[in-house]
């Protein structure tokens, strides 16, 4: 049996396994549900396909718009396009999910940026507030030193 | 086997009563035979538009399972990036995808196990997601990739499978309704003949097959957009 090496990209084998089961293991919940090796091989494939399919499909669409970056709008507007149009709904709110936490992730990170300025500049001016009540002491002092040297 | 099915599937919700009434001792002689198979196929039936309607709700709420099964972006922007024709890609773009990927393959496994349990297996075969893809208008897209290269007369199903002069697998799906019930669910049809093989499409190996297809394709019929290697058009005119 001769090697093919496969120079194309897969996807990982592990997770379409594991999305495949537990949809199975959901179909049937009375008893356990075999995967063939050889259609495992068919979904990686399918999926890989219809990967290109999808995105030639809005390449193309995005082509179209005399546009040179492909957007998610293509995206939708291919599914559409290639009859998968019962994906958009769940993609929609997927994507929307995805924006909340990525803002909820930046926003995060950016007050806990600025809670540290805060903290840092609370500390320093703790730190000044003495040096300076000190310095002001001291200043004093000199003052009155100079004053008694005058 | 049959009598543990039944005493297994009692759990699942709402399920008929028949199945978890054991059999007074008067019928004892009744009780040593299975129940009508009417019952049987009634609760199969049953089953099987529970579960298509509790997926369904599933897969809306899957959307917002977002960190479980993530296919991995850098992956999917390599795969899209094979294609020499697709440039630029936003960042959400390939989010969709994996998103969009899940869902295919959702798609595709309950069709398949829809064909593995019509034929009474508890395997899932090749064949079987071939028969998915068979059924299913918009899979046609798939139909060189997963060849249906052995066509069982499973339960009473026939299928013939002709080839053209270039050799290319040309095969008409069953005619019969498998006991799922055409109006399974899905909407699942019977699907029809493969796309017309416009010039030996099927030499190579799946991966690559593909690729060719849309090159042969692309020269030959005109709702092709562009040409140029790998060009790639919108496939209508198929659905």
């Amino acid at each position: 049996m001769e090697k093919v090496v496969s120079e194309t990209e897969e996807l990982p084998k592990a997770i379409v396994r594991r999305v495949v089961k537990e949809k199975l293991s959901q179909c049937s919940p009375d008893y356990d549900f075999n995967v063939h090796k050889d259609a495992h091989l068919a979904f990686t494939e399918s999926a890989r396909i219809f990967i290109h399919y999808l995105s030639a499909t809005a390449n193309d669409i995005c082509k179209e718009s005399k546009r040179q970056t492909m957007n998610t709008e293509d995206v939708f507007k291919a599914l559409e396009e290639i009859e998968f149009s019962d994906f958009v709904k769940p993609l929609r709110a997927s994507l929307a999910e995805f924006r909340k936490k990525n803002a909820e992730k930046k926003g995060g990170a950016a007050k806990e940026n600025e809670a540290k300025k805060k903290r840092k500049i609370e500390d320093s001016s703790a730190k000044n507030g003495t040096k300076t009540k000190q310095k002001k002491q001291d200043n004093d002092q000199e003052e009155e030193d100079n004053h008694e040297s005058e | 086997m049959d009598s543990n099915k039944q005493a297994q599937s009692s759990s699942y919700p709402p399920q008929p009563p028949t199945s978890s009434i054991t059999p007074p001792p008067a019928s004892a002689a009744i009780a040593a035979t299975p129940p009508a198979p009417f019952h049987h196929l009634l609760q199969q039936q049953q089953q099987q538009l529970q579960m298509f309607w509790s997926y369904q709700r599933q897969e809306i709420e899957q959307v917002n399972d977002f960190k479980n099964h993530q296919l991995p972006l850098a992956r999917i922007k390599k795969i899209m990036k094979a294609d020499e024709d697709v440039r630029m890609i936003s960042a959400e773009a390939p989010i969709l995808f994996a998103k969009a990927c899940e869902l295919f393959i959702l798609e595709l496994t309950i069709r398949s196990w829809l064909h593995a349990e019509e034929n009474k297996r508890r395997t899932l075969q090749k064949n079987d997601i071939a028969a998915a893809i068979t059924r299913t208008d918009i899979f046609d897209f798939l139909v060189d990739i997963v060849p249906r290269d052995e066509i069982k007369d499973e339960a009473g199903l026939g299928g013939v499978v002709g080839a053209t002069a270039s050799g290319v697998p040309y095969f008409y799906p069953p005619m019969g309704h498998p006991t799922g019930g055409p109006a399974g669910p899905g909407g699942m049809m019977i699907g029809r003949p493969a796309i017309d093989p416009t010039g030996g499409m099927y030499a190579q190996p799946p991966s690559q097959a593909w690729q060719s297809v849309w090159q042969t394709a692309g020269a030959d019929d005109g709702s092709y957009a562009s040409g140029g290697s790998g060009g790639q058009g919108n496939l209508d005119g198929q659905g």
